[in-house]
């Protein structure tokens, strides 16, 4: 479905990814993990089109999106749930959730779509008109999940959704994430938080300096010396 | 002082408060778009009220006509700009953007001396010199239709931008860009749109109000200081703001003319201006 290969990207003449290649296939709930700084949300954005890399191919179904910015990636169904959450801070729940379905490919579905997300999370529809900005980190991230279904993903990317989460608010968002992949959405999930983002992922890939380092199996993965030395050993 | 003056003036100021309101809420909207301040601004309704006495010297064309088409004219100039001028230097930043409207308005001003010369002009309209009698008010017909077009205009606009897509889009844009161009929002398509209902609105605007003014070449620079002050007042970026802000400044100014004379009185605006700032730096309305 998503065929990354020889992607480089950066920031101006600052290189963070070098020669990246990753594949996510229908159906599958990825991890891309790795620690802070190393490239995951530049990765995680050049998929997304809000970074134009310098070399290499973003390909999805059987369209090219390198380069060709955020509303084609949108159009083709790639959706980025970014990382910090990013809700309109200023607008309600239910704007922001408007906003999220206001390209003209999911802006048809919009009512079933918003009934789709207050299912998955009624505590958005319990709090529809209050101001984003007022509401606790783990509602704010799962608006910001809902808004990103809004646009009817075929494939849903998550930044670091739990960062900065109460442990109750990150088991509510994996357990999101979880039925969400089960329903059929395939998911890309970058995570800081190897332990817990392997054990909901089928497969993973571990990012080191802008390379990727390792992948595979997830359960391999977690179990593998090198992961465990580099991210798990003081778990 | 008998109070029918004084609501003869409060009702005045009201209604030149709702004209202010207009011409500052399209100072927020075009404020919206990246955070460019207009420096221009009162210039280009200078140019539309301009725009209305030449289309009355060439055609006899009214006031009142020439509005729905120099909303037009305007709109597609307010887009061109935008793309052609502001969309680039933005990229430079904001500052460059503030340079690009402060070029804007010596531009302007010297391209309407060179046209229509130094001299002091007025634009008559079918309403001119016809009053409304409401004893105990007298209100003037172009004052009375000014302000209701603007005030039906700024309703209208503030609708358009709390309750619509494309106002969701706009704020959205405001708030934050990165996430707004997650949505699949076209950011530069919406901005320019933006832009053009901006600039479009002044030269509706222009016209529908020349009746109240004596046209010079240099009279943008104080619309576009009382536009600033209005937008400061009801909170940078606040919609709802700049349209208290308006009437609040409408009728300040115009009462106080009344009590203390036109010299004090121009001074009000300003006075409130420091006022507001100083127990409300953010504004009426503004959030932090």
């Amino acid at each position: 479905m998503l065929e990354v290969s020889g992607l480089v990207a950066g920031y101006g003449r600052i290189t963070i990814l070098r020669e990246v290649e990753l594949s996510v296939a229908e159906g599958e709930l990825v991890a891309l993990v790795g620690v802070n700084g190393s490239g995951k949300t530049t990765l995680m954005k050049t998929i997304a089109g809000l970074i134009a890399p310098g070399a290499g191919q973003v390909r999805f179904e059987a369209a090219e999106l390198a380069g060709r910015g955020a509303e084609r990636a949108v159009q083709a169904g790639i959706v980025l749930v970014p990382e910090g959450r990013m809700v309109f801070p200023r607008m309600s729940v239910w704007e922001n959730l408007m906003l999220g379905g206001v390209h003209p490919r999911p802006r048809p579905g919009r009512a079933e779509s918003l009934e789709r997300v207050f299912d998955l999370f009624p505590r958005l529809a319990e709090r529809r008109d209050q101001k984003a900005a007022t509401m606790s980190g783990g509602e704010q991230q799962m608006l910001a999940i809902g808004r990103g279904l809004m646009a009817k993903p075929k494939l849903l990317i998550l930044d670091e959704p739990s960062l900065g989460l109460s442990p109750l608010m990150v088991q509510e968002t994996y357990a999101a994430l979880r039925r969400l992949n089960r329903e059929g959405l395939t998911i890309l999930l970058a995570e800081q938080n190897v332990k817990l983002s392997l054990a909901v992922s089928t497969r993973g890939y571990v990012i080191e300096n802008g390379r990727i380092v390792l992948k595979g199996a997830s359960e391999a993965l977690a179990r593998d010396p090198a992961t465990r030395q580099a991210y798990l050993g003081h778990l | 002082m008998s109070l029918d003056v004084l609501l003869q003036a409060t009702v005045q100021g009201l209604q030149m408060g709702a004209i202010y309101a207009l011409i500052a809420l399209s100072l927020t909207l075009i404020f919206s778009v990246g955070g460019l301040l207009n420096f221009a601004h009162g210039d280009f309704l200078a140019l539309a009220m301009y725009g209305a006495f030449a289309l009355y010297q060439a055609f006899h064309m009214d006031a009142y006509w020439a509005a729905p088409l120099l909303f037009f004219v305007f709109f597609a100039l307010g887009m061109l700009l935008f793309r052609r001028l502001v969309q680039p230097v933005l990229e430079a930043g904001v500052l460059a953007g503030a340079q690009l409207t402060l070029g804007l308005v010596f531009v302007q001003e010297s391209a309407l001396l060179a046209v229509f010369g130094g001299d002091y002009l007025t634009v008559p309209t079918v309403l001119s010199n016809k009053n409304l009698v409401l004893p105990p008010l007298v209100m003037p017909w172009t004052l009375l239709v000014g302000a209701a077009l603007a005030a039906v205009l700024s309703v209208t606009l503030y609708g358009v931008l709390m309750r619509t897509d494309f106002g969701r889009q706009v704020r959205a844009i405001t708030q934050n860009r990165d996430a707004a161009a997650l949505m699949g929002i076209r950011i530069q398509r919406v901005q320019a749109i933006a832009f053009g209902v901006g600039i479009g609105l002044l030269g509706l605007t222009g016209p529908v109000v020349v009746a109240q003014f004596t046209l010079s070449p240099t009279m943008g620079l104080d619309l576009t200081l009382v536009a600033l002050i209005v937008m400061v007042i009801g909170g940078i970026g606040n919609f709802l703001g700049s349209m208290v802000g308006g009437l609040i400044i409408g009728v300040a100014e115009s009462v106080g003319s009344l009590l203390y004379g036109g010299t004090v009185g121009a001074m009000i605006p300003y006075a409130i201006l420091v006022f507001v700032l100083l127990f409300r730096p953010h504004g009426l309305l503004g959030e932090h």
